[in-house]
C-alpha cells in the first residue's frame, strides 16, 4: 500500500480482455479530489473512454467496477461498490451500486478500480490475489449459474474466503437487465451490467485481498465512526430497518395506495396483506444478515418450509423484488415470491426490470396484443405464479417469450406493441412506488440519468414529512407541511439537493439505506468521515459541490447519446392516467404543475429548459469545460 | 342485554412494523371497545394489553403522540390534530405502524 494514499488504495487495474494485457496504473490525485472514488470516478472513466453511439455490447464498451475512499474502512456500511458502463437496456449511462463484501475485498487487495476492455476469446475470469492478477480458463463455468460459479471457483483456488462477483446464465446471453450477483444474492442489478460482462466473456472476478488500508487521522476517524454508529442506532426508524429490511414497506405501499399492480393498472393489491414482511418474518426468516461492517443488517435469510416451493432457501427479498414478482405480476403466491427471487439470483437477473418486463407481458395478454398461441407454452395470465417462474427461466434462457422480454419490456412492446402501457424512463423499467400520489418522486425517477430510479435521488421524506421536517429545515431550508407527497412546490429543490448528496454517498462507499442524506446520516457524517479518512479539509459544501458535477456528468453522458427535455417526463401511463384503486383514487400528475416543476429543476441545475441540456456556463463553473464541449459538439453535429 | 350488545364496538386491529414487535408479533386481532369507543380508549386498551414497550412505541416520554406512530383508519390516516378523540364504529379497520424508508 503506497502511505501516500489514505482511504484509498492508490491503484487501478487495467484488464484488455481482447489482448490479454494487465496493468496498474497509479490513481490520480486530481480525479479523486473531482470525482471522489467509486461511482464519481467510475463515471468519468466511462465518459472519457467512449465514443458516443457505440454499441453497449460491443467490445469497445467498458466495464467499470469501483470502490469509494470509504469503502472497506471502518465507517459504517462501508461495503458498497459501483459497476458503470454504458447501459445495453437504455442505451444511456449505467451504473448500479451493490454491497455485501466483495468491495471491500477490492480495496484490500489494493485497488480502487477495475476497467475492463475489449473481449476474451473465450470464457475467462479474472483472479486477484493481492498484487498477482491472472486471466483464467472460465470454460467450465460457462452455463452454470452464479451460486455453482460461487462454490466451484472457492473450491477450485481453494480460497473459501476470496469474494466472487459473477454472471449467471442471464448474463452470458445479454439478457439487457443481467445483474452481477456477489456473495449469492448481492445484487448489481440495474441497467444490465451482466450483460456487458457477459458480452465480453468475463464470467466472474474472483478477489482476495490482504494489503489492508489506512486512515489519515485514526483517532478521529474512529470517533467519528463511533458517532456514526450510535446515530444510526438512535434513529426512531433503527429497529424497523435492522427487523424488517425494506419489507416493512409492502404494508406501507398498501396502505397509502402506491402498491404498483398489474402492471401499474391498480396502485393497491386485494392480496398485499400475505406478501407484508412482517409475515415473511414470521413464516420464513431464518437468520439475519448484514453486509461488511453495518450496523443495520437489513438483510435476512429465508426458507420455504412447505407446498410447491419447499426447500426454497435465500437472501432478502427486497420490497422491490416483492414488488416485481408479487403484485405486479398480480401474484398472490408469497413461497413463489421467494423462489422466484432466489431464481433471479441464481440466474443473475435484475428483478424489477424482470418483473416488470413478465408484468408488461400479461397485460399484452389481457389487451389481445399478444394471443394465445402466438408463443406456444408461454401464455401469461395475471397472478399465475407458475407462468412468473417459468418466464423467469425462459429469459434468461432466451426461450420462446422468454426471448422477446429478455430485450427489455421497451423492446419487446416495439417489437410486439403496447408501448403506452410500459412504465419506465429512457428505457428502465420503473420501481414499486406509484408516483403519481407523490410529486417528488415523480420528479425524481423520471430525471435519473440512468433511467426511471428510485436510488439516484429518492426524497423518501414525502410519505413522511413529520419525521423528518426538522432535518429538512435544517439542512435543505425547506418547510414542509403535514401534506407534503401531494405537493409540487420546492420538490425541484428538494430533489437537487437529494441528487447531489446521492452522488456523494455512492461515491464515498457508503449505503444509502442508512446514508439517504438527512437521517440518520446526514452531510455532516459524510464530510467528517471523508475528513479523517483522507486528511483532506474539504467542507460540506464543496462536498456538494462535488455531488453536483457527478450529477452533471452522468447527465452530460446521456445528452451525448440524445437524451433531451422529452425524456423527463414521467410514463406515459403515469402522466396521463389516473390512480384507480385505494386511497389516492383520482389522483393523477397535473401536466402543467409538473412542466412547471420541471422547469425549475432546470433553473436550478443552469440546464435549458427547452432541451434540457445543461448550460455551458455552469459547466464551466463545476470543472466540466472539456465535457460540455464535447457534448455541445456533437448536438450541434445533431442538430 | 340486547341494547349492550348493540351498542358494543368491535374494531379489527392491524399490526405493522414496530407495533408488530410490540405486540409479540401479532399480525391483527380483534378488540371490543366500551360504548364511547374513540381512538384513545383503543389506544389505552391496547397499552394494557401489551404493556411498556407497546406505550413506549406510541407515546415520547412527555406524552406527546411520537412522529412514528401512525394510526390508518378504514384506509385513511388518523389526522395528527388531536387523534385520539376519533370516534370509531363497529366494524371499523384500524392499521397501527410507523412509516419507513422506500427502497431496496
Ligand atoms: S443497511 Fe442493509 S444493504 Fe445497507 S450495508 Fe447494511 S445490510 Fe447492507
Amino acid at each position: 500500500m503506497s502511505k501516500s494514499w489514505f482511504g484509498w488504495a492508490g491503484r487501478i487495474l487495467c484488464i484488455n480482455l481482447s489482448t490479454g494485457e494487465i496493468i496498474k496504473k497509479p490513481l490520480d490525485p486530481e480525479l479523486t479530489r473531482k470525482y471522489l472514488g467509486q461511482a464519481g470516478i467510475n463515471a468519468k472513466l466511462l465518459f472519457d473512454l467512449t465514443e458516443p453511439g457505440i454499441d453497449p455490447l460491443s467490445p469497445e464498451n467498458p466495464l467499470i467496477f469501483g470502490v469509494g475512499p470509504l469503502g472497506g474502512s471502518l465507517a459504517p456500511c462501508s461495503g458498497r461498490f459501483t459497476v458503470t458502463s454504458k447501459s445495453p437496456l437504455t442505451g444511456i449511462f449505467g451504473d448500479s451500486n451493490c454491497g455485501g463484501h466483495w468491495g471491500p475485498e477490492l480495496k484490500n487487495a489494493g485497488y480502487d478500480h477495475i476497467i475492463i476492455t475489449g473481449k476474451a476469446e473465450q470464457p475467462v475470469y479474472l483472479w486477484i490475489n493481492d498484487d498477482q492478477v491472472e486471466l483464467r480458463d472460465a470454460r467450465h463455468l460457462w452455463g452454470k449459474n452464479t451460486w455453482e460459479t460461487d462454490e466451484l471457483i472457492k473450491t477450485q483456488l481453494a480460497q473459501p474466503s476470496a469474494q466472487v462477483a459473477c454472471i449467471g446464465p442471464a448474463g452470458e446471453n445479454q439478457v439487457r437487465f443481467a445483474a452481477i450477483i456477489t456473495n449469492l444474492a448481492r445484487a448489481a442489478a440495474r441497467t444490465g451490467m451482466g450483460a456487458v460482462m457477459g458480452s465480453k466473456y468475463l464470467k466472474a472476478i474472483v478477489v482476495k485481498g490482504n494489503r489492508g488500508m489506512g486512515v489519515a487521522s485514526p483517532d478521529e476517524f474512529l470517533q467519528t465512526v463511533h458517532k456514526s454508529e450510535s446515530d444510526i442506532q438512535h434513529d426512531p426508524l433503527y429497529e424497523v430497518a435492522t427487523t424488517f429490511g425494506t419489507t416493512a414497506i409492502t404494508g406501507l405501499a398498501q396502505m397509502l395506495g402506491f402498491l404498483p399492480t398489474r402492471n401499474f393498472q391498480a396502485s393497491t393489491f386485494e392480496e398485499a396483506e400475505n406478501h407484508r414482511g412482517e409475515v415473511i418474518l414470521k413464516n420464513h426468516v431464518t437468520k439475519h444478515k448484514a453486509c461488511f461492517n453495518c450496523p443495520v443488517g437489513c438483510s435476512r435469510f429465508y426458507k420455504v418450509e412447505e407446498g410447491e416451493y419447499a426447500g426454497t432457501v435465500g437472501e432478502g427479498p427486497e420490497y422491490e423484488s416483492i414488488a416485481a414478482l408479487g403484485s405486479k405480476c398480480g401474484n398472490a403466491e408469497l413461497p413463489s415470491i421467494l423462489h422466484a427471487n432466489t431464481l433471479c439470483n441464481q440466474l443473475g437477473l435484475d428483478t424489477i426490470s424482470a418483473g416488470n418486463a413478465i408484468a408488461w407481458a400479461m397485460e399484452a395478454y389481457q389487451r389481445g396484443i399478444i394471443k394465445s398461441g402466438d408463443f406456444a407454452g408461454d401464455d401469461l395470465l395475471w397472478g399465475d405464479h407458475r407462468a412468473v417462474i417459468d418466464t423467469i427461466n425462459k429469459i434468461a434462457l432466451r426461450q420462446g417469450l422468454g426471448d422477446v422480454l429478455a430485450e427489455g419490456a421497451l423492446r419487446a412492446a416495439k417489437k410486439l406493441g403496447g408501448e403506452e402501457f410500459v412504465v419506465h424512463s429512457k428505457g428502465m423499467d420503473y420501481p414499486a412506488v406509484d408516483v403519481r400520489g407523490t410529486k417528488g418522486m415523480a420528479l425524481a425517477f423520471a430525471v435519473s440519468p440512468r433511467g426511471g430510479d428510485h436510488l439516484k435521488g429518492l426524497p423518501l421524506y414525502e410519505v413522511a414529512p413529520e419525521v423528518y421536517q426538522k432535518d429538512i429545515k435544517t439542512e435543505i431550508g425547506i418547510d414542509i407541511t403535514p401534506q407534503y407527497w401531494a405537493e409540487y412546490d420546492t420538490k425541484a429543490e428538494l430533489i437537487f439537493w437529494h441528487e447531489n448528496w446521492h452522488c456523494v454517498v455512492d461515491s464515498l462507499g457508503l449505503c444509502k439505506l442508512e446514508g439517504i442524506c438527512i437521517k440518520p446520516l446526514k452531510p455532516s457524517h459524510f464530510q467528517q468521515l471523508l475528513a479523517t479518512a483522507t486528511g483532506w479539509d474539504i467542507s460540506i459544501e464543496e462536498l456538494e459541490a462535488v455531488g453536483e458535477r457527478i450529477w452533471n456528468l452522468e447527465r452530460l453522458f446521456g445528452v451525448r447519446e440524445g437524451i433531451r427535455r422529452k425524456d423527463d417526463l414521467p410514463p406515459h401511463r403515469l402522466y396521463n392516467e389516473l390512480i384507480a384503486t385505494g386511497p389516492g383514487t383520482g389522483e393523477g400528475l397535473d401536466h402543467d404543475k409538473y412542466e412547471v416543476m420541471l422547469n425549475k429543476y432546470y433553473q436550478l441545475r443552469g440546464w435549458d429548459e427547452k432541451t434540457g441540456i445543461p448550460g455551458r456556463e455552469r459547466m464551466q463553473k463545476l470543472g466540466l469545460e472539456k465535457e460540455i464541449e464535447a457534448v455541445l459538439s456533437v448536438a450541434v453535429v445533431e442538430s | 342485554m340486547l341494547i349492550e350488545k348493540e351498542l358494543s364496538v368491535s374494531i379489527k386491529v392491524k399490526y405493522y412494523v414496530l407495533f408488530f414487535i410490540a405486540t409479540n408479533y401479532c399480525l391483527e386481532e380483534s378488540v371490543q371497545l366500551g360504548n364511547s369507543g374513540s381512538l384513545g380508549e383503543l389506544v389505552e386498551i391496547l397499552c394494557q394489553k401489551y404493556g411498556e414497550e407497546f406505550r413506549r412505541s406510541i407515546f415520547c416520554p412527555d406524552g406527546s403522540l411520537k412522529s412514528t406512530a401512525w394510526f390508518i383508519l378504514n384506509g385513511r390516516r388518523v389526522g395528527t390534530d388531536n387523534p385520539f378523540s376519533v370516534r370509531l364504529n363497529d366494524g371499523d379497520e384500524m392499521i397501527i405502524s410507523s412509516p419507513l424508508l422506500v427502497g431496496g
